[in-house]
């Protein structure tokens, strides 16, 4: 009951902030009145993000489905707007996905191998530290030039991001395993697939679940980077198409897309690994 | 002593062993300093001594946990090369397994040997049972307290059915009453099933309730070795007994406190 009555009440003040910050951004939008080179807002008010900036969105369109685009003549619809919207979000959605399912696996794999091998200690680690104190931004023109600006380049930079948060993830979590869960496994007569399997795995799940919510948000940024760079589809081309033509409320829509999927992203994350680690005492809070 | 047993015959067999640790000033620490000790098949021998003074490394080179050593240790007939499915361990620290069910860590050693699901969860409820948490198999450990989390460790290690128990400590952080009760369901394990059970304990009370035997170790080497001699199960008027405070006064002398 009490915790129903925290939760409502945490429900309301939430919304609450997001009516305030509403208001907030209507009075801007009519104090500043501002325009861009193309006669746009810098401060769009919410009834010329709906009329116009979204409306626009038409304008990414390329006119399947029977839906004309603007290229082709047509007045722009809210139709085409959501498609082209639906569209990118998809290219998006899947570049997002594969990046951080292979960041996972390389990230979990090699923090787990420099953890458990001496060998992969000395071999591995020295290069993987240092891509870790790389920023990331700075490896874009390299994932570019090296996998292309298109979907398979993205996906590499977001795994790439994704594994090294990871690593440094697994690393911890596998060396604040107690020594004893393995010493009791080894007089149970565990052998080391069994350890792996019904020691250490389970073992580090609670202490990457955090580092597992840090990279799925770090990796809807990372797509957005790799997509400002000379990607032909997704939503960060968008960005770039409303950039050049300071199309600020169109900039914003993206955003909003972006806030409403990275927090989506980490609602399903968040509860399903709640129920992964339902046997830890953060499982109940 | 009887530094020269049978191998064969006996349940561990230690010749001769001497333990060194390296501190991480680089200095070399000698934890047990040429320790002999033979132990028969079915005898509840307790190791007593002060903290740090070897009872633990003994227990440890023993169940395979600690690689390096000189002399000879056997378990069953076999050099102690590492740790084996015939020397079950009950540890000083907590080592239930918080992510699996109260029923899975019992059955865990069963599951390792490869017994079909079924046989195991009766196996599992029927040594929950014995220690009396029969209603909370399907409980987490962390919703168990530390004295039930203590049963959990004794059925585990009594369900995967080793002929020798080694147990280090196990109840030295549980409240008295709690500790009693748990030498009680320990004692009529062991009574049951005349496992050989190698107890390190700092308790000499509860050396001396549970114990056949009694070795005392000081400083790295065995300083006495003590056959007891009073009747099982031991109540607390048997510990009163002029025998029983000549045994518990010589063994505390052994140790240092008197």
């Amino acid at each position: 009951m009490r915790r129903r009555r925290e939760r409502l009440s945490r429900a309301i003040s939430g919304v609450g902030v997001l009516i305030v910050l509403v208001l907030l951004w209507e009075l801007l939008s009519r104090l500043v009145t501002a325009t861009g080179s193309y006669h746009e807002p810098l401060v769009p008010s919410w009834e010329y993000l709906w009329s116009n900036s979204l409306l626009r969105m038409a304008d990414y369109w390329d006119g399947s489905f029977g839906i004309p685009s603007t290229v082709e003549g047509a007045a722009p619809s809210y139709a085409a707007a959501l498609l082209a919207l639906t569209k990118a979000s998809l290219v998006t959605f899947e570049r997002v996905l594969a990046g951080v399912a292979c960041g996972l696996v390389a990230g979990i794999g090699l923090g787990i191998l420099v953890s458990t091998s001496r060998l992969a200690r000395r071999l591995v680690a020295p290069t993987v530290h240092i891509l870790r104190m790389t920023p990331f931004l700075a490896m874009i023109p390299l994932f570019n030039l090296w996998f292309g600006a298109a979907t398979f380049g993205i996906i590499l930079f977001v795994a790439y991001g994704v594994a090294v948060i990871m690593f440094i993830g697994a690393i911890n979590a596998v060396g604040n395993i107690p020594k004893v869960y393995f010493d009791r496994a080894a007089t149970a007569g565990a052998g080391v697939i069994t350890k792996y399997q019904l020691i250490l795995l389970p073992a580090i799940v609670p202490e990457l679940r955090s580092s597992l919510l840090l990279s799925f948000g770090l990796a809807w940024s990372l797509v957005v980077a790799g997509e400002l760079l000379g990607a032909q589809e997704g939503l960060g081309v968008i960005v770039t198409y409303a950039l050049q033509f300071a199309y600020t409320g169109r900039v914003m829509i993206v955003a909003f897309l972006f806030i409403l999927y990275s927090g989506i992203s980490f609602v399903i994350v968040e509860a399903l690994s709640r129920r992964l680690i339902a046997w830890h005492h953060q499982g109940t809070q | 002593m009887d530094a020269r047993p049978n191998a064969m015959t006996k349940a561990i067999v230690v010749r001769n062993l001497c333990v060194d640790f390296t501190r991480d000033d680089g200095g070399r620490v000698r934890a047990l300093n040429n320790v002999s000790v033979a132990i028969a098949q079915g005898e509840f021998i307790c190791v007593v001594g002060r903290s740090g003074h070897g009872k633990t490394t003994l227990l440890n080179v023993i169940g395979g946990l600690l690689g390096r050593y000189e002399g000879e240790v056997y378990a069953l007939g076999k050099k102690v090369t590492g740790p084996g499915i015939d020397r079950g361990v009950i540890f000083q620290r907590d080592a239930v397994f918080p992510w699996m069910r109260v029923e899975d860590n019992v059955a865990f050693g069963l599951r390792v040997a490869g017994i079909p699901k079924s046989e195991r969860a009766r196996i599992a409820r029927e040594h929950l049972d014995m220690v009396g948490l029969g209603d909370v198999k399907r409980a987490w450990p962390r919703e168990l307290s530390g004295g039930m989390r203590a049963r959990v460790a004794v059925a585990g290690v009594f369900a995967s059915d080793p002929p020798i128990l080694l147990a280090d400590e196990p109840f030295g952080a549980l409240d008295y009453v709690t500790r009693r009760q748990l030498q009680e369901v320990l004692f009529q394990l062991w009574q049951r099933t005349q496992k050989t059970v190698l107890f390190v304990t700092h308790d000499v009370d509860e050396a001396l309730r549970l114990g056949s035997r009694v070795i005392v170790i000081s400083n790295g080497a065995i300083v006495e070795d003590q056959h007891v001699d009073l009747p099982p199960p031991r109540t607390d008027d048997d510990l009163a007994t002029p025998r029983s405070l000549e045994l518990k006064h010589l063994l505390l002398r052994h140790i240092g406190l008197e």
